[in-house]
């Protein structure tokens, strides 16, 4: 077990060596390339990563922002369209209240014209029973024209003395 | 009854086994010269042809052939591997990448940013050394760096590459200063006689005892391992089991030898790393 032997210690150096060089050809060389190249992508994709994050954070401020200014300049327009709506409320009131009083005035005209040709009429059907009333009175026929006269002559008067205090 | 013929060359072949051992150990008992020795695949042949010159040169040579079959495994499974390396790594290809990457984060701890160079270097040192000292609990298989050649080699090796490194990196000035105790003052200079064959000394005593650690510590553990199972085999002899069926006393002891079949490797890896980073350039030590 002591007893060196120089040709044994030589081949084992050369076959150590031979393995050596296979060992780093096939295996030890690319398993290391490989393991710094999916280092290199891993510490990329990392960066990316955090880029990636530092970008979305700085468009979500910025969405932020637009939202709060959006919401500014719809809340203005939105007090600005209620101050219309009640101008335009107002206009409507007083033009309506406009055209109720026209109205209003125009049906007085009416009624006082129409009480006016009721007041006319009503003096004619008195006139004409009066006269017939005459008639059947006196059973005399006088001449119509003349009483007709007559009558409305009486009836002003009697309106007169109606209007007098 | 006839037996066929392939149980009846298995038995054989167990009684030689099981004769090989026994004879060695009790030879050993008796205060015989013959060291208790595992039986493998090269001895068994020898014992049955015995005449025979090629088997006479295995037997002469059985460490190499054990050290080549073991390269010759490692260099199948590299090749396997590596041959279509995928991005996301499976089975023995993911093993490789955490195997190495542990190796190169060791190496790059100890010899700074010219770790990666010595990587390659480091891990078939370990890995070789390793499989090797493990080849013990296979059967009819045998640790080559039990025997000193073996393992006076590795350690040349190792010598010349750290000498080679050293000549590379410092150059042929910094490496005689780095062997003179790198002088800078009169007392410096001074001591030179005194540190130059103390440096000469340390790197030639650097692979003795690299050698030395792991021959003995293996060749130990496989000698425990044959007496283990030679007195299994005196066991089952003596209440009177057949002999290809002896106590498997040496299981005791299987957890012990892989773990120390671990350490020697790491040992001689680490150490050998450490003399690479002393042959740098002394602001790369850590």
């Amino acid at each position: 077990m002591l007893a060196l032997d120089f040709q044994q210690i030589l081949s084992q150096a050369i076959a150590f060596v031979v393995l050596l060089v296979i060992l780093r050809r096939f295996a030890w060389t690319p398993l290391l390339r490989m393991l710094d190249q999916r280092r290199e992508g891993i510490e990329r994709e990392l960066r990316e990563t955090a880029h990636q994050r530092d970008e979305l954070a700085r468009v979500q401020d910025e969405y932020g922002r637009r939202l709060a200014k959006i919401d500014d300049e719809a809340r203005t327009k939105l007090q600005q369209c209620i101050l219309e709506g009640k101008r335009i409320a107002i206009e409507v009131q007083e033009q309506a209240r406009a055209q109720a009083q026209g109205i209003l005035a125009k049906a007085k005209e009416t009624v006082e014209l129409e009480i006016a040709k009721a007041k006319v009429t009503l003096r004619d059907q008195l006139a004409d029973m009066t006269v017939e009333a005459v008639e059947r009175v006196l059973q005399k026929k006088v001449d119509a024209k003349t009483d007709r006269a007559l009558i409305d002559a009486a009836l002003d008067e009697l309106e007169h003395e109606r209007v007098r205090p | 009854m006839a037996v066929e013929p392939t149980h009846e060359a298995a038995r054989s072949t167990a009684q030689a086994v099981a004769h090989h051992g026994a004879q060695a150990v009790q030879e050993a008992a008796h205060g015989g010269d013959a060291i208790p020795e595992l039986p493998n695949l090269v001895t068994v042949l020898h014992h049955r042809l015995q005449d025979a010159p090629w088997v006479t040169w295995l037997h002469q040579w059985e460490n190499i052939v054990f050290a080549a079959f073991v390269g010759v495994l490692l260099a199948l499974l590299a090749w396997r591997t590596t041959r279509h390396p995928a991005t996301i790594p499976r089975g023995w290809q993911n093993l490789l990448e955490v195997f190495v990457e542990g190796i190169d984060g060791m190496v790059h701890g100890m010899a700074g940013r010219h770790g990666r160079t010595f990587t390659p270097f480091v891990a078939t040192i370990f890995v070789y050394i390793w499989l090797m000292n493990l080849s013990v609990v296979v059967p009819f298989l045998k640790s080559s760096t039990s025997s000193i050649n073996t393992t006076v080699a590795l350690a040349l090796v190792v010598f010349s590459y750290v000498q080679y490194t050293g000549l590379r990196t410092l150059g042929v000035r910094g490496y005689l200063d780095h062997l003179a105790g790198s002088p800078r003052d009169l007392v410096g200079w001074l001591l030179v006689p005194l540190m130059l064959p103390i440096h000469l000394l340390g790197e030639l005593i650097k692979p003795m005892s690299l050698s030395m650690r792991l021959a003995f510590n293996v060749f130990a553990e496989d000698v425990l391992l044959a007496v283990l199972v030679g007195l299994g085999i005196g066991l089952s002899l003596t209440v009177q089991l057949p002999p290809w069926a002896p106590v498997p006393l040496q299981l005791f002891v299987m957890p012990l030898v892989l773990i120390f079949s671990t350490v020697q490797a790491l040992v001689f890896s680490l150490l050998s790393t450490v003399y690479l980073s002393l042959m740098l350039p002394h602001e790369e030590h850590h």
